[in-house]
């Protein structure tokens, strides 16, 4: 019976790694991250002015939006149009790329949504970011 | 010896039942991989050192006269 | 009614006051209260429950009048013009009310402290005045005579602040900050109510804002002329805007001054009816119109727009392009000229004549430039008709695209090309088929081709690709266009490097956005080895070999995931390897290899005899699975040796990474290139 004890410990052992190994990694060094990455990494140059002066915050989906057009003068409130349009097109191309890149195209709406808590979790302080519908200070 | 043939059923069901593992949604794997890509993109951190490169030689002509 | 006289010095007539259009109606009571305070004290108090009048009521009305001749009126709720205000408080330092008038001296309203009024109404003449004054020469006057036929009142500004205005207006639409009002309003009207407005507005200065600041203005000046005439139940109107300056964003138009509008039209509370506008687009031309608007579901019932020889530069930039963020033409830029006819009816475009005159479409991200395109573009929605589209160059990713004249048939939202000449390069792309048509509003297209010959040497240029020599041609049976997915149907037939290429299960997903993902299976035969190493400057190979690519996935051009194939091909042909090009495989696996060649008597031979090169890479994230001709466990052969002198290659590390690999082939090749110079 000892011999049983042992035998059935080590395939205890032996499905909790497999169980550990089942657990996979989140793989995003693709080409299409890096591209995407890129492209927003140069955008957020122009983005962080916007973002500390409140007038694009953070939304609880993982995206951006124009949230105080007052905060920017009239001639660049187009601009700004622009750009959070061109972030969010990134930012769901990222979602999606990454959720293909790891093979199951489902998880797109997991990963935006782990990522729109992340976003806000790193939001520097005084940054806007959506809180249940309504916007609050960081 | 005997016991043998009585464990390997049990094996058997055992191994059988932990290999239909489900694929969960990888939520820590994904707030790290998050975590990576936010710091990157708003350049909260300064990018780490580039990995390493492998340098151990993998090919070599053989020579052979014939 | 309860009234108790004191015993005052002061008599308090009771008048009814008859306006037009207007009655007193509802309980109203006085309650006349004498103060049980001294003589020199005395003042009395009315309370009125409420007055009504249509379109105007007032609660809870006080009035307060003291001995030295003021009146202190406060109403706990007023309604007038479908607004309400709360506690409005009205002080007048002399009131005087008798049986020939009213007037209120030196009034004051507690919400415009700062704007003193007074305040006249003669009983006997039907003749009110009532005027704000205030400091910087500020005036708002209102003078009315009530018994004229047809009555009359105008209204004159003067630096009249427009902020003013802020509580009379929708308080979620954009709301006057600042800026001033000049000019005159003047209503005329008869027992039916107003007959008649002429307006005549000068604005400066004028900065307005909603609270999301998606609709705002700022140093707004412009003139705004308006003739009303009321004919039976319907407005004939008139009216003119000349906007002088400053700028106005309407999300997510932003405009600046030099606009002007003349129009005239009717208005029946209900329709508001556009018989003729002519509008002056700075810097793009003059626009006529003439428009059915329904004003309560606020939507365009019946439309016409003709404008001719406009610009289109800022046309589009100004007019256009920021509608279109989300598209692929949210980088492009226009220039040329357009004539345009627009008519909608029933919800939906109905015709749309559209003709381009020498127009350059340029694409910021270079993706697609077209040049010298003139179209004329005859579209009816319920017609068929032809289009014709003509272009004497352009460019799609980077090719250059030659002169080309296509006739587009028209019927509805569906497009056909019965057959197209694109010339490409120094070839042809010759479509058939093209179809193009929209469905549930998604663009959807598809068409067959044939590619005749382009020379290689050009394309490989023309993409900044390592020099190669051939051709390029090939059949498509079908590509189609649906939902971001361009899907070739059918294989497609390249011949490079004096061997086939047949392509095949091409699929591109979202060609023109960031990350544009191409998959597909590549299937190359017999490629001239001699040719593919001098393109490469790889090293001499002499030979032949075949290539398969399956799985093949490409996102934004680099790859992602691959199962490669590399073999020398069957059959008899001259197999010669040089020491350079044995060297570079080496070197592929790193940096010991070549040292042992070196090393050896070998070195003295130019060229070596091989018997079968295989090469194989199996591209998983980000690892590259290596095989040979012949693998043993972590070893593999790639250069297997025969003839005199016989050289084998054999790799020892299956498992390298494809960002290391890419480096030692981009070292292969720029060590070769310092060689050749």
């Amino acid at each position: 019976m000892n011999h049983l004890i042992k035998f059935c410990f080590a395939l205890f052992v032996l499905c909790t790694s497999a169980a550990a190994s089942a657990q996979v990694n989140i793989e995003i060094n693709t080409p299409g991250v890096a591209t995407l990455k890129q492209s927003m990494q140069a955008r957020h140059a122009q983005l962080a002015e916007f973002y500390a002066s409140g007038a694009v915050g953070l939304t609880a989906d993982g995206m951006i939006a124009l949230r105080d057009a007052n905060a920017v003068p009239m001639a660049g409130r187009q601009k700004v149009n622009g750009l959070v349009a061109a972030e969010n097109q990134d930012r769901k191309a990222l979602y999606a790329e990454i959720a293909r890149a790891n093979a199951h195209p489902e998880w797109e709406g997991d990963i935006r949504n782990t990522f729109a808590q992340r976003w806000i979790q790193h939001a520097q302080a005084g940054w806007w970011v959506q809180n249940g519908g309504s916007w609050t200070k960081k | 010896m005997k016991k043998i043939w009585t464990v390997l059923p049990l094996a058997g069901m055992a191994l059988s039942a932990c290999v239909t593992i489900n694929i969960y949604f990888p939520a820590a794997a994904a707030e790290k991989a998050a975590d990576k890509i936010i710091d990157e993109v708003w350049q909260t951190e300064k990018p780490v050192t580039a990995p390493k490169s492998d340098k151990s030689p993998s090919i070599a002509p053989e020579i052979k006269k014939e | 009614m309860e009234l108790s006289y004191p015993m005052l010095n002061k008599t308090i007539i009771y008048s009814k006051i008859h306006l037009p259009n207007c009655r007193l109606s509802g309980l109203i009571f006085f309650c006349l209260l004498s103060l049980s305070a001294p003589l020199y004290a005395v003042q009395i108090t009315l309370n009125v429950a409420d007055v009504a009048a249509p379109s105007f009521t007032a609660r809870g009305i006080k009035v307060v009048l003291a001995q030295e001749g003021s009146a202190e009126f406060s109403i706990d709720e007023l309604h007038m013009a479908e607004k309400i205000w709360r506690k409005v408080h009205i002080y007048c330092t002399e009131f005087l009310l008798n049986s020939a008038h009213v007037t209120c001296h030196k009034g004051k309203l507690d919400v415009i402290p700062d704007l003193p009024f007074t305040f006249s109404y003669e009983f006997s003449s039907q003749q009110l005045e009532l005027q704000f004054t205030a400091n910087a020469n500020e005036l708002w006057q209102v003078s009315a005579d009530f018994r004229a036929k047809p009555w009359r009142a105008t209204a004159l500004l003067r630096n009249a602040q427009s902020k003013r205005l802020t509580d009379l207006l929708p308080s979620n639409g954009a709301l006057p900050k600042q800026g001033t009002l000049n000019g005159t309003l003047v209503i005329h009207g008869d027992k039916a109510g107003v007959s008649k407005i002429n307006a005549d507005l000068q604005l400066a200065d004028l900065a307005a804002t909603d609270a999301s600041g998606l609709h705002a203005a700022e140093k707004l000046s412009g003139k705004l002329h308006i003739n009303a005439d009321r004919a039976g139940q319907k407005w004939n109107w008139r009216g003119a805007l000349d906007w002088q300056g400053g700028e106005l964003f309407w999300q997510p138009l932003y405009l600046r001054g030099g606009h002007t509008l003349q129009a005239s039209g009717q208005w029946d509370g209900a329709q508001l009816q556009v018989t003729q506008a002519v509008v002056n687009l700075p810097e793009v031309g003059k626009i006529e119109l003439n428009a059915l608007w329904d004003i309560k579901k606020s939507n365009l019932l019946e439309g016409h727009l003709v404008g001719e020889n406009l610009s289109l530069a800022n046309g589009f930039a100004n007019y256009a392009k920021p509608f279109m963020e989300q598209s692929i033409l949210s980088a492009t830029a226009l220039k040329g000229r357009a004539d345009v006819d627009w008519q909608y009816r029933n919800g939906t475009t109905q015709v749309l004549l559209l003709q381009l005159h020498d127009v350059a479409v340029e694409d910021g991200e270079k993706r697609f430039a077209l040049h010298g395109l003139n179209a004329d573009i005859p579209w009816h929605a319920q017609l068929q008709n032809v289009a014709h589209v003509a272009f004497t160059d352009g460019e799609l990713m980077g090719l250059p695209l030659g002169a080309t004249q296509w006739q587009i048939q028209m019927r509805g939202m569906d497009f056909t090309l019965p057959t197209a000449t694109l010339p490409l390069l120094d070839g042809k792309l010759e479509v058939s088929d093209f179809h193009i048509h929209n469905v549930n509003n998604m663009w959807q297209w598809s068409f067959s081709s044939t590619l005749t010959s382009i020379s290689m040497q050009k394309l490989s240029a023309a993409l900044h690709w390592p020099e190669m020599y051939g051709s390029l041609s090939g059949f498509i049976p079908k590509m189609s266009y649906l939902n971001k997915l361009l899907k070739v149907d059918g294989t497609l037939l390249f011949r490079v490097f004096d061997g086939t290429v047949l392509a095949n299960n091409l699929e591109l997903f979202d060609p023109f956005g960031r990350a544009p993902r191409l998959s597909g299976n590549l299937d190359m035969r017999e490629l001239d080895l001699d040719l593919l190493t001098r393109t490469f400057s790889f090293g001499n190979i002499q030979g032949r070999i075949d290539l398969g690519v399956n799985n093949l996935e490409l996102v934004n051009w680099l790859p992602v995931r691959f199962d490669a194939k590399l073999a020398s091909s069957p059959g008899k042909y001259r197999k010669k390897i040089s020491q350079k090009a044995v060297e570079n495989i080496s070197s592929l696996g790193g940096a010991g290899g070549i040292a042992a060649l070196q090393r050896s008597f070998l070195r003295i031979f130019e060229n070596f005899g091989y018997d079968r090169i295989g090469l194989s890479c199996m591209l998983q994230n980000d690892i590259c699975t290596m095989g040979g001709v012949e693998n043993n466990g972590n070893v593999y052969t790639i250069v297997k040796g025969g003839g005199i002198p016989a050289i084998t290659v054999i790799g020892y590390n299956r498992k390298v990474h494809w960002s290391e690999l890419l480096n030692r082939l981009k070292r292969v090749s720029q060590d070769n290139k310092a060689v050749i110079k």
